[in-house]
């Protein structure tokens, strides 16, 4: 599941073991634990390249509220993507409706987008409704 | 009699999801992607809570103070009435998937049947059921075509699966003076009438995977009269032994 393990935690793998390793001032333990860091490191290797495509999965509630963001899952077609959202996602109650949509086709901002994406809208209270008067007898 | 057949029945019912429940237990944390392995883990538990409620009701009928629990954990494989198919050992990926094709459409129109069961508690558990059949069909089916349609490999693999698997159905519909009594009773169903309704949906799928359907040949049986294959007991042992070990622990 691409959000919560996926790339992030392959990345760390190899590391986080290494940081083992040096903890230990040689000897036999500290050989086997460079042997294991090793291994990690081409496992993880090999996982990654046989990775199926990445989809991401929206979750209506049962409220009918719109569908909101619940993760990913690994799947070869948009049926088994909708089969293992299901299954991941969607077990004990919490969804009346599933959207699938492969990764690749979502166009995200970058990092380097955040300040003029974000920042001009700090400064500018006068964008809030905040300045209106509730009419009586509305509830807020 | 009719007691006894009814409660004859129900084993068999609740056995076939027991046996297979645990079946598929076996691949939690060994699954070929983790979204898979927490499905089959889902299937598994909708199985063993099937087999639950089923052997519950065998126990009342039954009437001698037992329940689902002794009836799972402290019968010994000759008593089990499972049908073979289901105890075999799981194989690989996609033995585990073509088995779970061929009976989950059994169980689909088996339980889809059932719903008419003049006993509500069973028509009740049938009805619940059926939803999670369906879905286990859907899941089942959309391996097995993409097994078969994939890579020289998979489809070397599963069409293997399927000619081991075959001469293991015919047991699923063979009625006995049980299914008869059931079946006239109004309680349960004669699982020779499912026979046409289950080639009519298994085949087109096994075609759309490009799978040979196997010739039919000798049909093996015995599990519904409790002679089963070696591979139960070894199954047995390792489901029962902790009931067997803390008798009525709970946790």
């Amino acid at each position: 599941m691409g959000t919560r393990g996926g790339d992030r935690v392959r990345r760390e793998a190899g590391p986080r073991v290494g940081r083992v390793t040096q903890n230990f001032n040689g000897g036999a333990l500290a050989a086997v634990f460079t042997i294991m860091a090793n291994d990690t490191t081409t496992t993880t290797q090999g996982t990654s390249d046989s990775q199926w495509p990445l989809w991401e999965v929206f979750l209506q509630p049962p409220k009918g509220e719109a569908h909101e963001h619940a993760g990913s899952v690994h799947a070869t077609t948009a049926e088994q993507a909708l089969q293992n959202a299901r299954d991941v996602y969607a077990r004990r109650g919490e969804a009346v409706s599933i959207w699938v949509v492969p990764s690749a086709s979502i166009t995200a901002s970058t990092p380097e987008d955040m300040g003029p994406f974000f920042d001009p809208g700090n400064d500018k209270p006068y964008r809030h409704p905040q300045f209106y008067k509730v009419p009586r007898g509305i509830r807020v | 009699m009719a007691n006894s057949a009814l409660f004859d029945y129900l084993l068999r019912l609740g056995d076939d999801r027991l046996v297979l429940g645990h079946r598929l237990s076996e691949w939690c944390g060994h699954g070929p992607i983790l979204e898979e392995d927490i499905a089959l883990a889902n299937i598994s538990l909708d199985l063993i809570g099937e087999a639950s409620l089923l052997l519950k009701l065998a126990a009342s009928v039954e009437g001698k103070g037992r329940d689902e629990d002794v009836l799972a954990y402290f019968r010994d494989a000759i008593e089990f009435r499972n049908a073979l198919l289901v105890e075999l050992p799981k194989g690989d990926f996609g033995f585990t998937i073509v088995r779970q094709f061929l009976f989950s459409v059994f169980s689909l129109l088996l339980m889809d049947a059932l719903q008419k069961s003049r006993n509500t508690e069973l028509s009740g558990i049938a009805a619940k059921a059926v939803k999670e059949s369906r879905y286990h069909v859907r899941h089942s089916a959309q391996w097995v075509v993409t097994l078969g349609a994939g890579t020289d490999e998979s489809h070397a693999r599963v069409q293997g699966a399927l000619n081991d698997l075959w001469r293991y159905t015919g047991e699923l519909f063979a009625a006995d003076d049980v299914d008869r009594a059931v079946e006239a009773s109004g309680d349960g169903v004669d699982p020779s009438t499912l026979e046409a309704a289950w080639r009519a949906q298994v085949l087109p799928v096994l075609e759309r995977a490009g799978l040979q359907v196997p010739s039919a040949g000798y049909m093996q049986r015995g599990g519904r009269d409790g002679r089963h294959t070696e591979h139960l007991g070894h199954m047995l042992s390792e489901m029962q032994i902790l009931a067997r070990s803390h008798p009525g622990a709970s946790w």
